[in-house]
């Protein structure tokens, strides 16, 4: 029977997914590398650790999706991966990355600096040099800027992917699995509406298959707002792909944000847009699972997600249907979160629990300071 | 809609009233913060249990195969003298019927089966901790439906009966539905409340009257959950029936038929033999057949009497004929159990089913009683057996054969001892020394043989078996050395290109090159007895060793009795029972047949010799070859040579063997290999385009030879190698006769 694993780390409101596939086939969406194993009081992944520790042996991940280029989903990129393009980012113990994938803005956006630059930087290279990546969109921005460049794009056709249309680094025969795409779309931008890293980030549907062909399905949509996922919604009925907006499991946009769901807050509870509420209430079969990848929810008064009145939304929605709502930073516990693992087969999804041993945990930290 | 849950017996307590150490650790464990899928609900005891309710929040999938909730109420059990095992109770009413449940239909809370370990032995790794993680275990894994997985046994349709039937075989044979031989209840055992019946042929006790089987096949069913076995025919009957199975009709139309035959024994009782053939799936093929036995407890005469049939002078006359009178019949549910087959041992050993080597087997002293012992246990059941001592009582330090066996033959009770392990046995015996003139039964056992192996424990067995018995079969040499610490496997390819004699020179050879072995055959200590073979088991060597290396022996001759290699390996044990291996070199040997002699040469000799004359051409080299003397059969084993001395003088018409050194080497030699590897002659090179007859001078060295060798009754053995490896074995006589080596 095919097993696929998604594990979601706690980043505090930081997105780092890993996907394994049962062909061992492996894709990160985001890497927020925000662990410090020297700090006691950062409870946050070790993503170099963990992520090592689930490729074994192998040093190259499949595919490496940037969702967009907030510090929240790229930080510690330069210092884990082997980059392409320049010599400095090329120890022997840097995992490699077959395929990259970033939204079009990535490429195009200036006055950049850090993780985000040296993206950039990547994902231009790999472009000019036709191979290794996947580009989401194909804006008139990217073209006027490909014009500056002296860049081709007609050559690069089979780099870019559409809105609407499933990745072709796929297929469901092989690796049981397909990833839809809902954004960025070009037409955004042809509207006349600005760039903007959030609209225009990557948000995409994963549908697992197992030889059985039950399918599972997931929906990671980045930073989005409510009014693109409305424009999401619309333009998948539009187009009858409302099947690529069905969900088992939602990887929530925005680490829980109010605006996800509607312009206003509300005061206990956000109250969703009557498109939005459709999404989040109608499109799941059984038994929803709802990710909420931030700090804890409860406590939090500030404006910065997460918001509790979202959180509230979201945690009557599973309370009615059997459903789980997780937060990264509250799983098991808020005093020691772990990342939130779930396996992917015949039954659907599970959340992996394990039973502690004592041993298990002191021999897996640091022992405190001994002596007087 | 509210959840319905069983109420557990018992009085709600405060934690401080538990009297239950194990209660106590659950409590606490629940309670510990550090566990987040427990959740304490009530605290409870009545007059023998403490009771702990909790909720339990199992790993279950999105889409579980049971339903099993992702909360489930948990009562578990502790008998406050700790008499029972801690049991857990799932208190939730519509918790399914699903496997591993003590009481699947009951109208009360399901007891889950956690662990077949008899508590006895569980109580000693029994943990609170491990406790709550196999409830944990059992619900999450029965959410998926895989607690029960698939590549495992069918569960059975009974539960396992206290009480067992040891048969034959042939009543496992899932087309067998008469049985036209009779039986006999050969022993019985009713002891503590349980009953052990062994079945046999009735030749083991031809006075004993025979049982009454009767064997039934019903219709296939699915497997589920396991039923406890019927004690009365009615209950018996009455679970068949639900797989639509009339056994009261089947069994009043037997009895009639038999009777009417008057083939039962009236006197005696019945034994059912119920056949349930098992499927995995509806829609599955029949995976398996679960027999069942149950003993009738009223003879068969009543038994017919009861059915409603008489017996009018011969003639079966319908009485009150009803099979539904035969239900309050009382029966014993056995546990129907296979005597062991050596395709079943096999199978219990890890090996290949299909082994059916014919093993003659040599020598059964300590050492060979053990490994045969072992090998027959293994399933290896084709064995001869050959040896013609008694036992003694020495030889029980160290022998398989206990004090019953003292003053028979070896063979005889080895014979009687191993025959009672398999159902059938097929093993032979000759009360025999293989030195002597072999019967012509024993020679047409060796040479139908698949596998010949000695334990003789006698370098002159190995040497005769090796060259002296008619078989294709590979032989193999077990010894230990003399004090036991160290155990020898000589073992032949299976086309015998490398034979047990040779391959003996060079274990000699290989112990002399290794200085770690040199002391391997010291006979210096450690003798006690009569015996003073160096490799006779009766000097001192503790049981310890001897069965230690038994079973590193057996393990090799099972692992390579079948692999087209020679080998000779070496097992040392230290004080702390730690093994190491050496593996010494096998060498082809050349045989070269000159006059009455044969010469065996080890081919890397040759070689050597070989070289030697090629590095020092122009002139002339040579030295001492040593090996070993088989005046009997007249062989010359020459199994290595010494280097030239460093006094020798070479020159391009002469050679000068020279001494420094030698005699040390040579004593070195003896030492080392137990005096089994001594000088046997003289080489030297000619040069090239030279003939390898002897020079006037090498005639004078030889009648020197000859002057000395006289004194030991040896013959002298000069070799002169030429160009092109031309080779003149001198040996008794000066002879020109070239002998090419190819």
């Amino acid at each position: 029977m095919a097993v696929h694993n998604i594990s979601c780390f706690p980043l505090g409101n930081a997105d780092t997914s890993f996907i394994q596939l049962d062909n061992d086939k492996t894709i990160l969406v985001d890497f927020a590398n925000r662990g410090d194993q020297d700090d006691e009081d950062n409870k946050y992944s070790d993503l170099s650790k963990e992520i090592r520790e689930k490729l074994g042996d192998k040093n190259e991940i499949t595919v490496v999706t940037l969702t967009h280029l907030d510090e929240d989903h790229v930080y510690g990129f330069s210092d884990f991966f082997y980059l392409e393009y320049a010599d400095k980012y090329q120890d022997e113990d840097r995992i490699h990355i077959n395929e990259l994938w970033v939204p079009a803005a990535a490429l195009t956006e200036e006055g950049l600096t850090g993780d985000a630059r040296i993206v950039r930087q990547e994902a231009r290279h790999r472009l000019k040099n036709k191979f290794g990546i996947k580009i989401f969109s194909n804006p008139k921005y990217l073209k006027e800027w490909a014009e500056e460049e002296n860049v081709d794009l007609d050559e690069y056709s089979n780099l870019f992917v559409d809105a609407g249309t499933i990745v072709k680094t796929f297929n469901k025969q092989d690796d049981l699995i397909e990833f839809f795409t809902h954004s960025p779309f070009a037409s955004r931008n042809e509207e006349g509406e600005l760039i903007n890293r959030n609209k225009d980030s990557i948000a995409i549907n994963a549908r697992f298959y197992t030889e059985n062909q039950s399918t599972t399905s997931v929906n990671l949509f980045s930073d989005l707002e409510y009014d693109d996922i409305e424009r999401i919604i619309n333009i998948s009925e539009y187009h009858e792909n409302e099947d690529r907006l069905e969900w088992d499991i939602f990887h929530l946009p925005h680490h829980c944000s109010y605006k996800a769901l509607n312009e206003e807050k509300g005061d206990e509870k956000t109250t969703p847009t009557e498109k939005v509420q459709k999404l989040f209430e109608d499109y799941y079969e059984i038994n929803p699972l709802i990710i909420s990848s931030s700090e804890p929810t409860e406590k939090n008064d500030s404006d910065q997600p997460p918001h509790k009145e979202a959180a509230n939304y979201y945690r009557e929605i599973v309370s009615d249907n059997s459903g789980k709502f997780l937060v990264t930073m509250e799983h098991p516990n808020i005093s020691s979160p772990e990342p939130i693992e779930i396996e992917i087969s015949d039954h659907g999804y599970e959340i992996k629990k394990e039973v502690t041993t004592g041993a298990a945990t002191i021999a897996g930290s640091k022992a405190r300071r001994a002596g007087n | 809609m509210e959840q319905e849950y069983y109420t557990t017996d018992g009085n709600s307590i405060s934690e401080e009233e538990l009297s239950s150490a194990k209660a106590k650790a659950v409590l606490e464990l629940i309670k510990n913060p550090n566990l987040d899928n427990f959740f304490l609900v009530e605290v409870k005891a009545n007059d023998d249990f403490d009771v702990i309710v909790f909720d339990i929040f199992p790993q279950v999938p999105q889409k579980p195969s049971n339903d099993i909730r992702s909360v489930e109420r948990i009562a578990t059990h502790f008998h406050k003298q700790d008499k029972e095992r801690p049991g857990a109770y799932v208190l939730r009413k519509d918790f399914p019927e699903v496997k591993h449940i003590y009481n699947p239909k009951g109208d009360s809370a399901k007891q889950l089966c956690l662990t077949i370990e008899p508590y006895i032995e569980e109580k000693y790794y029994w943990t609170a901790s491990g406790f709550l993680k196999s409830i944990f275990n059992w619900l999450s894994k029965t959410s998926k439906g895989i607690l029960h997985e698939e590549d495992q046994p069918l569960e059975e349709f009974y539960f396992e009966s206290p009480h067992r039937i040891l048969l034959p075989n042939l009543f496992f044979d899932n087309n067998v539905d008469e049985i036209d031989k009779g039986f006999i209840c050969r022993k019985l055992y009713q002891e503590k409340n349980q009953t052990i019946a062994l079945l046999d042929n009735p030749d083991k006790n031809p006075d004993q009257k025979l049982l009454n089987i009767f064997i039934f096949e019903t219709p296939p069913v699915v497997h589920s959950i396991p039923q406890i076995p019927s004690y009365k025919l009615g209950s018996l009957h009455q679970e068949l029936q639900k797989i639509n199975f009339n056994l009261a009709s089947k069994l009043a139309t037997k009895l009639f038929a038999y009777a009417e035959l008057e083939k039962l024994n009236p006197g005696n009782g019945l034994i059912l033999l119920v056949r349930i053939p098992k499927k995995r799936d509806i829609d599955s093929e029949i995976e398996e057949y679960e027999l069942q036995a149950f003993f009738l407890e009223k003879n068969l005469k009543e038994t017919i009497k009861i059915l409603g049939l008489k017996t009018n002078h011969g003639n079966i006359v319908l009485g009150d004929y009803d099979p539904n009178n035969l239900l309050d019949l009382s029966l014993l549910p056995l546990n129907p159990t296979p005597y062991l087959t050596p395709s079943k041992a096999l199978e219990h050993n890890g090996l290949e089913k299909d082994i059916e080597q014919r093993i003659s087997l040599i020598g059964l002293g300590a050492l060979g009683s053990q490994i045969a012992d072992n090998i027959y246990r293994s399933g290896f059941n084709k064995l001869s057996l050959i040896d013609h001592d008694k036992l003694l009582p020495h030889n029980l330090a160290r022998h398989t054969l206990d004090g019953t066996h003292l003053g028979e033959f070896k063979v005889k009770g080895m014979k009687n001892t191993l025959s009672s392990i398999f159902e059938n046995n097929k093993l032979r015996t000759f009360t025999e020394n293989v030195l002597h003139q072999l019967s012509d039964d024993l020679k047409q056992e060796l040479e139908n043989s698949d596998l010949i192996l000695d334990f003789s424990a006698s370098n002159i067995v190995s040497k005769y078996i090796s060259n002296n018995i008619v078989s294709n079969a590979p032989r193999i040499s077990c010894f230990l050395n003399p004090n036991g610490k160290d155990s020898i496997l000589i073992k032949e390819d299976l086309d015998r290109h490398y034979q047990l004699d040779t391959l003996e020179l060079d274990y000699y050879r290989g112990i002399y090159r290794r200085s770690e072995l040199h002391n391997h055959l010291d006979i210096s200590q450690s003798r006690i007895g009569y015996a003073y073979n160096c490799r006779d088991v009766s000097s001192q060597m503790p049981q310890i060793n001897v069965a230690q290396h038994s079973a590193i022996l057996s393990r090799s001759i099972i692992n390579s009795y079948n692999k087209n290699c020679p080998l000779i390996s070496i097992w040392r044990t230290n004080q702390k029972g730690e093994t190491n291996r050496f593996d010494l070199a096998c060498h082809k040997y050349q045989t070269i047949n000159h006059r009455n002699w044969e010469i065996k040469i080890s081919s890397s000799i040759l070689e050597k010799i070989y070289d030697e004359r090629s590095n020092k051409l122009p002139n002339e080299t040579g030295g001492v070859l040593v090996g070993y003397i088989n005046t009997k059969d007249e062989i010359i084993y020459i199994s290595d040579s010494l280097k030239s001395p460093s006094d020798s003088i070479e020159y391009p018409d002469s050679y000068t063997r020279g001494k420094n050194n030698l005699l040390e080497e040579l004593e070195k030699y003896d030492k080392v290999t137990a005096n089994q590897i001594t000088y046997i002659g003289e080489w030297h090179s000619h040069p090239d385009n030279c003939s390898v007859d002897p020079s006037p001078d090498d005639k004078k060295l030889f009648e020197w030879l000859k002057t000395y060798r006289e004194i030991d009754s040896l013959p002298p053995v000069m070799l002169i190698v030429g160009d092109d490896n031309r080779l003149n074995f001198l040996v008794e006589e000066v002879t020109n006769s070239e002998i090419l080596y190819a």
